[in-house]
């Protein structure tokens, strides 16, 4: 079956080609299991067996894998740049700067990884426990070069794990103890030794050894509701005049746990509540971090208001000052509680709305230091989304509509978007219409809550725009009633 | 909170520039009058001041009349906007305590049916067949609606989009009847200018602005017929007042418009098809026919037929229903009139006498002759049902039981009307009066629309809408009569002085006539005893004047409050969405609808068939979207009673009925919790009436009755009323809430059993936070053809611990948690 894969991808695989210049001293690797998302952390230690050895290929996942939601390279706590190469098995080539034979460095590579554990039993009762099970095709680091020693330790979110692939499904050769070490909620894996690379750059013709991967399992339980969202359309606009940004989500929200076995008990769920037992899976409330100076917050859904939620205002050092608090001037969120309509029991959909304005200095900048030509130049950073823990967004639009008059617009965004788009949207009372960027981006993590960047160029005669339309139309009204009501309609003659 | 705040101060200001004696209005006034009198009067103004009238308080003099023409204009108009301004304000009680919401239930389906407009638009809407409503059957809506309401948001809808103003349909819908009533006030401004004098139109425009009889059908969310119909009442009457006083084709255009566009819009048109042929019809009885009738009300007549019969749902109705008969006839009565008028001028006396009556009675012979003959032959409807129960209070528990179902059509109390209507109820007569005193042909028409809706508000609690406009205009031709009586400054002159005034002036009656008109409170009004003692007629004295004043005053702030508190207390909830107070005072929001509603429309199949009562069917199709048995059309009654007959049969019976119906979920609503009174047990009688009536075997009233004939839900309940599909659905599990206490209905103040109800055909599926909304799952057949009451016991005997059934748990078996 593995060489039937590699076949089916001989074309793409032959265009990689690792030449074997590093090999991997250590890899110790934390798998952080959690509800729709897995975080793994890996710590590289690469020694050059070359004088000039070139970029380092590493994988971010198997064979048969997915590619990682997000992940980030850093070394020696330096966040890396790095280059990702259009292949499968999806691997990154990293600059390791300048390395000498026999130099050794630390790579670390946090990952994380959506949709990889699913609900087992898919279905349960209201008051059942849930538990998950978390599959990977690939028990060993994959790697494009050999290993010395490797360690890999997969932690559940609560002790009680159910079961896990047996020890025996993996091989035995390159550990010398216990292949599987259990304690509490961690699951030790290795050490194992001497490892070949788990990938290799040759077409299988080749006679270099490689390790065959072992697919692994882990069946745990958890004890917070699975929430994920399946859409998300963010929509933030920046008005001048009202010097506010406002952010508007539209989440389509599903609870991603086992499903609801027969149904839903008020009874048992009052009852619950009452013994402040609510099942793991039961989403009663959520709570969205809105930044420190956001204010105004609404929650709505398709049929209105929703009275069920609490904003707690944040506060900044200056906003501290201001109240004349006497309260440890810090940073503080605003903190959005809200409170779904009905409690979301697993498979349960719930889609809703929420927005909040942010005082638009907050988020603008003018360029000033540029040339006289040029200094209205705005610097706009609009946060891709509003992160949620342990939470997967399957599909994610950003619309960023820029006020009226703004032109030259440049966008950064912090991550590869799938796509991004220019049109003009028209609102209240615009004439020219404004300038709109839309965003868009499957699977997104808590970790893709970073800030988008776009300038513009945003001339004073631009702000001007509006008013004078208006009034010039108003007035041209009055004109026009004035002329009319010398007018004689009259058919008689006079 | 500031515009509620805001209201009741806002609106007295309004009132201030009338009814506080401020020196540069009551000049103004005085003015008017004398311009008035001059108007009546072939003598200049400057001939009537040559001597210096005793005044009760001083006016300033210099002021030119047209500074006081301008500033009263400009008055006016500040008045009438501020007036506008709180009628819109007055009625966002419900927004600012809750939010942009539909209400209740009918608006609803207006909404949905306005999204359907601008979302699909007008060729869809029009030719809108809606499956999901009434199913199995549908309902072919385009041509089952008044689409007036819908078209008149659509187009403001479409207008904003035109000027870049993307509003939400939502909102063009919940401030729809806000900004309406603010039109209507200015439309009874124009209408009672042209009864009597604009400040009576200022004061009925305050009137109609605040009157919680109009505000209950017109506050922000409810969306519905009435809430543009009352404008399109008072400018129909107001342009056929113009029309008729004019005699301007154009203006009868203009009532055709108006009348067009209340045809479109509201059922209640036929009150303007039969008010303004009576208002025909009695001025020729009084012999005021002339040629600018006749203009006025054929081009009305002739234009706004043929505008109405351009509705789907009006089609040939006003030429083939005898609500109609009355403006046809009237129409060929005034052709007739003019034909005669023609003839005689040009046929000498003698034989034109003769001619006219054989042609009179021949024509009212044969056209009589043809009503009838077309009437039974089936050509011309006769009375529609509800048309009769306007006229029997009876006749619609006998025949129509669902329309008399609905508490709107019950006949009104007498309190109503002062809740309503406040003080305006007792100045009402008065102005009915002083109609009768100057009885020009417009206030004719204020005389027959007083009684027919006098007569029409004691039949039905929903006319009240009716009688509001007119109660508003009489109170305040009324109350501007007082007022301007008692702020008039003019002191009348003893006999002796006018004796005097007569020895010395030679044109001494045009003179005294003249005071006596300037005096207008009561020129031709003789009181007799002491009140008519002596001769003087008029008001002597600032201290008469400062007493009636500033109890006019009160009155009006009076009425100010306690319109401000009734539209606050009473008809500013959505009731989709109810408020109650926590032991702190702070709002506590029960949502138990929407949170229901949001749960079917999130979490079932988009084709899963919803049964309720009616009364939640609009709410279902708008809400949750989802198909529905019968909804507040009520258009089916059969229909209605199968549901009826479901709710009150037992299971074994109601199964079939729900399977045939592909029925997937039933929805019932249960207040016992929470003290809820309009849940469903409370209604239940109307549906074993309705289903009685279909059913008269199968389902009687009295099975549901102790036998001491009362409606009990405790122990005392009757096996039907146990058995029934609704008493077990509300109650399903309920007393398990109690937790072994007596479980106690709130809303019935009774214990209901502790004895387990077992439901075997249905699922409970979802109850709401507070109990209020319960979904129960309709089961499928037993996949191995088990009977399901075989089925729930098989279950309970095998997995006793498992089950979820209330019985077992009463037993006081412990439920043990499912073990995996």
């Amino acid at each position: 079956m593995w060489s039937l894969a590699l076949a089916g991808l001989l074309p793409v695989a032959l265009a990689i080609n690792v030449p074997q210049t590093y090999i991997n001293t250590a890899i110790a690797r934390t798998i952080e299991l959690g509800g729709l998302t897995t975080q793994i952390s890996t710590q590289y230690n690469i020694k050059s067996i070359d004088n000039s050895p070139g970029e380092y290929f590493l994988a971010l996942s198997g064979e048969n894998d997915l590619p990682p939601a997000w992940y980030e390279i850093s070394l020696g706590g330096k966040k890396l740049e790095s280059r990702l190469l259009d292949e499968s098995p999806s691997t990154v080539a990293v600059q390791l700067g300048k390395t000498k034979k026999d130099e050794t460095v630390t790579l670390s590579l946090t990952q994380v990884l959506a949709h990889t554990s699913t609900p087992l039993p898919a279905e349960i009762e209201q008051r059942d426990p849930q538990y998950l099970i978390w599959k990977t095709n690939s028990t060993y680091v994959d790697s494009w070069y050999p290993t010395e020693v490797e360690r890999i330790k997969i932690r559940a979110p609560h002790p009680s794990i159910l079961s896990y692939s047996s020890p025996s499904s993996i091989p035995q050769t390159y550990t010398r103890d216990s292949t599987i070490t259990k304690s509490g909620g961690t699951l030790t894996l290795g050490p194992f030794h001497s490892l070949p690379p788990t990938l290799s750059s040759e077409n299988k013709n080749s006679n270099q050894k490689i390790v065959e991967q072992k697919p692994f399992s882990v069946h745990y339980e958890t004890k917070d509701p699975i929430i994920g969202i399946r859409n998300l359309k963010r929509s933030a606009e920046v008005s001048h005049w009202g010097s506010n940004f406002n952010i508007q989500d539209e989440i389509e929200l599903v609870n991603k746990g086992p499903k609801l076995k027969g149904h839903f008990s008020r009874l048992a769920h009052q009852q619950s509540k009452f013994h402040a037992s609510v099942p793991a899976q039961i989403l009663t409330e959520l709570t969205f971090k809105l930044p420190p100076t956001s204010h105004s917050p609404y929650y709505y859904d398709t049929i209105g208001n929703v009275s069920t939620s609490h904003f707690r205002q944040g506060s900044t050092p200056s906003t501290i000052a201001q109240n004349k608090r006497k309260t440890s001037p810090r940073l503080v969120d605003g903190n959005l509680e809200i409170k779904p309509r009905y409690p979301i029991l697993g498979g349960w959909n719930y889609s809703f709305t929420i927005g909040y304005d942010t005082p638009l200095q907050d988020v603008l900048k003018s360029d000033s230091d540029s040339s006289s030509s040029n200094n209205n130049r705005k610097i706009l950073s609009v946060p891709f989304l509003t992160g949620l823990k342990d939470v997967v967004v399957d599909q994610a639009e950003l619309n960023i509509i820029l006020p009226e008059g703004a032109s030259d617009v440049q966008v950064f965004t912090p991550f590869p978007v799938d796509s991004i788009e220019h049109s003009i949207h028209k609102t209240y009372l615009d004439t020219t219409g404004r300038y709109a960027i839309t965003l868009k981006k499957t699977q997104l993590t808590e970790n893709h809550a970073q800030n988008v960047y776009v300038t513009y160029h945003y001339p004073l005669s631009a702000q001007f725009q509006k008013p004078l339309t208006i009034a010039s139309l108003v007035g041209s009204l009055f004109l026009l009633g004035m002329g009319l009501r010398r007018v004689n309609y009259s058919i008689e003659k006079i | 909170m500031a515009p509620k705040v805001k209201t009741p101060a806002a609106t007295p200001s309004k009132n201030t520039p009338l009814s506080t004696p401020t020196p540069g209005k009551i000049a103004s006034d005085i003015l008017a009058e004398q311009a008035t009198v001059v108007d009546n009067d072939p003598l200049p103004a400057a001939t009537i001041t040559p001597r210096v009238r005793k005044l009760a308080y001083p006016l300033p003099t210099h002021i030119s009349p047209t500074t006081i023409n301008n500033t009263e204009s400009l008055l006016r108009f500040v008045i009438l906007a501020l007036i506008c301004g709180a009628a819109i304000g007055s009625r966002l009680f419900a927004v600012i305590r809750f939010e942009s919401v539909i209400h209740e239930f009918d608006p609803w389906f207006n909404f949905r049916a306005s999204k359907v407009l601008v979302n699909e638009g007008f060729y869809e809407f029009w030719n809108w067949f809606d499956p999901t409503a009434w199913y199995p059957l549908g309902r072919t809506v385009g041509t089952t609606l008044y689409p007036g309401l819908m078209v008149t948001a659509g187009v403001i809808w479409h207008f904003l989009r035109l000027i870049n103003m993307p509003v939400d349909i939502r909102n063009v819908c919940v401030m729809l009847a806000p900004g309406f009533a603010g039109l209507t006030a200015w439309t009874t401004y124009l209408f009672t200018t042209e009864m009597s004098t604009p400040s009576a139109g200022l004061l009925a425009a305050a009137f109609i602005g605040i009157a919680p009889g109009y505000i209950s059908r017109s506050v922000a969310g409810s969306y519905d017929n009435e809430a543009i119909a009352i404008f399109l009442l008072m400018g129909a009457f107001y342009s056929w007042i113009k029309a008729m006083k004019t005699g301007s084709a154009l203006w009868g255009m203009i009532t055709a418009i108006f009348y067009g566009w209340m045809v479109a819009a509201w059922g209640g048109y036929v009150f303007i098809t039969n008010m303004i042929p009576l208002h025909a019809f009695v001025l020729i009885l009084m012999g005021r026919f002339n040629n600018r009738l006749y203009t006025a009300y054929s081009s009305w007549y002739v234009i706004g037929t043929i505008s109405s019969m351009q509705v789907p749902f009006v089609e040939f109705l006003p030429i083939r229903t005898s609500e109609h008969m009355a403006a046809l006839g009237v129409f060929g009565l005034l052709q007739l009139i003019a034909f005669v008028e023609i003839v005689r001028r040009l046929v000498p006396g003698k034989q034109f006498q003769l001619l006219l009556r054989a042609f009179v009675v021949l024509v009212f012979v044969v056209s009589f002759a043809a009503l009838v003959v077309l009437t039974f032959s089936g050509w011309i409807a006769p009375f529609a049902g509800r048309f009769y129960s306007l006229w029997d209070t009876g006749y619609a528990k006998v025949h129509m039981p669902i329309i008399a179902s609905v508490s709107e059509h019950q006949p009104t109390a007498w309190p109503s009307f002062f809740f309503d209507l406040e003080m305006l109820i007792f100045f009402f007569p008065a102005g009915v009066f002083w109609c009768f005193k100057e009885l020009r042909d417009e206030q004719i028409f204020i005389i027959i629309y007083a009684t027919l809706s006098a007569y029409f508000a004691g039949v039905m609690v929903r006319l009240m809408l009716v009688i509001t406009p007119v109660v508003c205009v009489a109170a305040a031709i009324a109350f501007s009569k007082l007022l301007e009586a008692y702020i008039d400054p003019v002191i009348p002159e003893s006999e002796e002085e006018l004796e005097e005034a007569t020895a010395h002036q030679p044109m001494s009656k045009a003179k005294a006539k003249k005071i006596a008109a300037a005096q207008q409170n009561k020129p031709e009004f003789n009181f007799t005893g002491i009140l008519g003692g002596k001769g003087e007629k008029g008001i002597f004295g600032l201290d008469t004047r400062f007493a009636v004043v500033s109890v006019l005053s009160l009155f009006l702030f009076l009425f100010v409050y306690h319109c401000t508190w009734v539209t606050s207390s009473a008809y500013s909830s959505p009731s989709v969405v109810l408020a109650s107070r926590n032991p702190d005072g702070s709002q506590n929001i029960i949502d138990d609808f929407r949170e229901a509603y949001y749960w079917i429309r999130q979490n079932t199949e988009k084709d899963s068939v919803i049964m309720s009562w009616w009364d939640y069917g609009y709410q279902i199709a708008g809400m949750a979207d989802r198909p529905t048995l019968v909804d507040n059309n009520t258009w089916n009654n059969t229909h209605i009673a199968t549901v009826g007959k479901a709710m009150s049969s037992n299971e074994d019976i109601a199964y079939p009925i729900l399977r045939k119906h592909d029925v997937d979920y039933i929805l019932v609503i249960f207040g016992g919790l929470l003290g809820y009174s309009g849940d469903d047990i409370n209604k239940f009688l109307w549906m074993v009436r309705i289903a009685q009536g279909e059913w008269p075997d199968e389902v009687q009233e009295v099975n549901y009755f102790t036998q001491r004939g009362e409606y009990a839900v405790d122990e005392r309940a009757t096996p039907t009323m146990k058995n029934s599909l609704m008493y077990k659905m509300s109650y399903y599990r309920f007393h398990e809430l109690f937790g072994g206490h007596p479980a106690q209905d709130r809303v019935r103040g009774q214990t209901i059993p502790s004895t387990g109800i077992q439901l075997d055909t249905l699922d409970e599926a979802f109850t709401s936070e507070n109990w209020i909304v319960r979904i129960y799952k309709v089961k499928k057949e037993d996949a191995i053809g088990r009977d399901l009451k075989a089925v729930t016991s098989f279950e309970g005997g095998k997995k006793l611990k498992k089950s979820a059934t209330s019985s077992n748990n009463a037993i006081g078996g412990k439920k043990s948690r499912p073990n995996m």
